[in-house]
This record gives C-alpha cells, sequence and structure tokens, in this order.
C-alpha cells in the first residue's frame, strides 16, 4: 500500500515526532508508515484521516494506482 | 530548532515507565544470581541459597510482568517489532538448547549448559532489538 503521509505531514508544517504525538504513537512508527514499510491498522489509519481532515481512501492507496 | 528524530510523548512515558518497572526487577533478579556465583553454596549457611534462588525468581517473574506491560503499551507498530525479536530471542535460545542437547548425546558435556541457553536466548533478543531498531 502506498499513502501521502510524508506530503501531507509536510503541507501541515509537522515533522514526525509532531504527528506521533498527535497519534499516539512513536515516530518510528510514523516513519514506517511513511517510508511504506508497514501499513496502519484501521483504527490507526482512521486516526490519521480524521488529523488531516482526509478519508482514508485519500491518504491511502493500492500498489498499482497512480496517485 | 525542532529535533526531528527526537522521541515521541507516547515513546518517552514508555520507556520511563517500562525503565522504571524493568530495572528494579533485574537487580531483584540478578543481585541473587552474582552471589551464588561468587559465593557458592557452601559460602551462606542453609537455607540462605534456597532464599536467594527463591529472590531471583521472583525478580524474574517481575521482569517478565515489565515486559509483557511494555509490550501492551506499545504501539501496533512497535509490537510488531517486539514481537518479531521475542521470536528470534526464542529461536536462538532453542537452537543452543538443540546443539547443547545433541552434543550431550554425542557424550560432549558442558558445564553450565542452562546459563549458555539463557545467554544466548537473551543476546538474541537483545541483537534483534538493536538490529530492528537500525532499520
Amino acid at each position: 500500500m502506498r499513502n501521502q503521509l510524508r506530503e501531507l505531514r509536510a503541507q501541515h508544517g509537522m515533522t514526525q515526532r509532531d504527528l506521533a504525538d498527535r497519534l499516539g504513537t512513536s515516530r518510528q512508527t510514523v516513519n514506517a508508515l511513511e517510508t511504506g514499510k508497514y501499513d496502519p491498522s484501521l483504527p490507526l489509519a482512521f486516526r490519521i484521516g480524521q488529523t488531516f481532515g482526509l478519508t482514508i481512501e485519500e491518504i491511502f492507496f493500492p500498489e498499482d494506482t497512480d496517485q | 530548532m525542532r529535533n526531528e528524530s527526537a522521541p515521541s510523548r507516547h515513546e518517552r512515558r514508555q520507556t520511563r515507565r517500562y525503565l522504571m518497572e524493568a530495572a528494579p526487577a533485574l537487580v531483584v533478579a540478578l543481585t541473587p544470581v552474582v552471589a551464588l556465583a561468587a559465593q557458592g553454596t557452601r559460602g551462606f549457611p542453609p537455607p540462605v541459597p534456597l532464599l536467594l534462588v527463591a529472590v531471583a525468581i521472583l525478580g524474574a517473574l517481575w521482569f517478565l510482568l515489565a515486559v509483557v506491560r511494555h509490550l501492551r503499551r506499545a504501539d501496533e507498530y512497535e509490537q510488531q517489532r517486539l514481537r518479531a525479536t521475542f521470536s528470534w530471542a526464542f529461536g536462538a535460545a532453542m537452537l543452543a538448547a538443540f546443539v547443547l542437547a545433541v552434543l550431550g548425546l554425542a557424550g560432549v558435556l558442558i558445564d553450565h549448559a542452562d546459563l549458555i541457553i539463557f545467554a544466548v536466548g537473551m543476546t538474541g533478543w537483545l541483537l534483534a532489538g538493536a538490529l530492528m531498531g537500525r532499520r
């Protein structure tokens, strides 16, 4: 799965640590999400969506789609 | 200037709690082991050696509880990584136990084989944790 997490975080002027604080996770978790090493659970994906005011589909998408 | 690589609040809180629970447990578990190793059973009048063993076991159980609580507090990605380190430690300890058992069957008896298995398992756990932390 791919995502726009890094771009969204940059748009909002947040560091990985800031986003981790908002999500209640570690910074490594945010890094793993951004680099595609880890796909979040649905509850975490919803929290990410709420943080940026977007739906899950607007942030995460399958590997084979053009976004 | 903000430090990008600094730990999050979640990490700092989690690390602090883990250290506060695990460090005293390790001291309680290892102090009797060091005392027994240094003095041997002849250095203490009975039933002190057995009491020291009981204290060491209680410390080990306390440490185990601290690790389980640490795992429960971890976020989902950290839990996945922690479980992977436990798997590596289990694999290393089982491999060491198997090797020592086969050597024993072949007549090669190694002193303190039980402690070697424990040390290999703990080393495997630490190495796996260090390697996963670098990824």
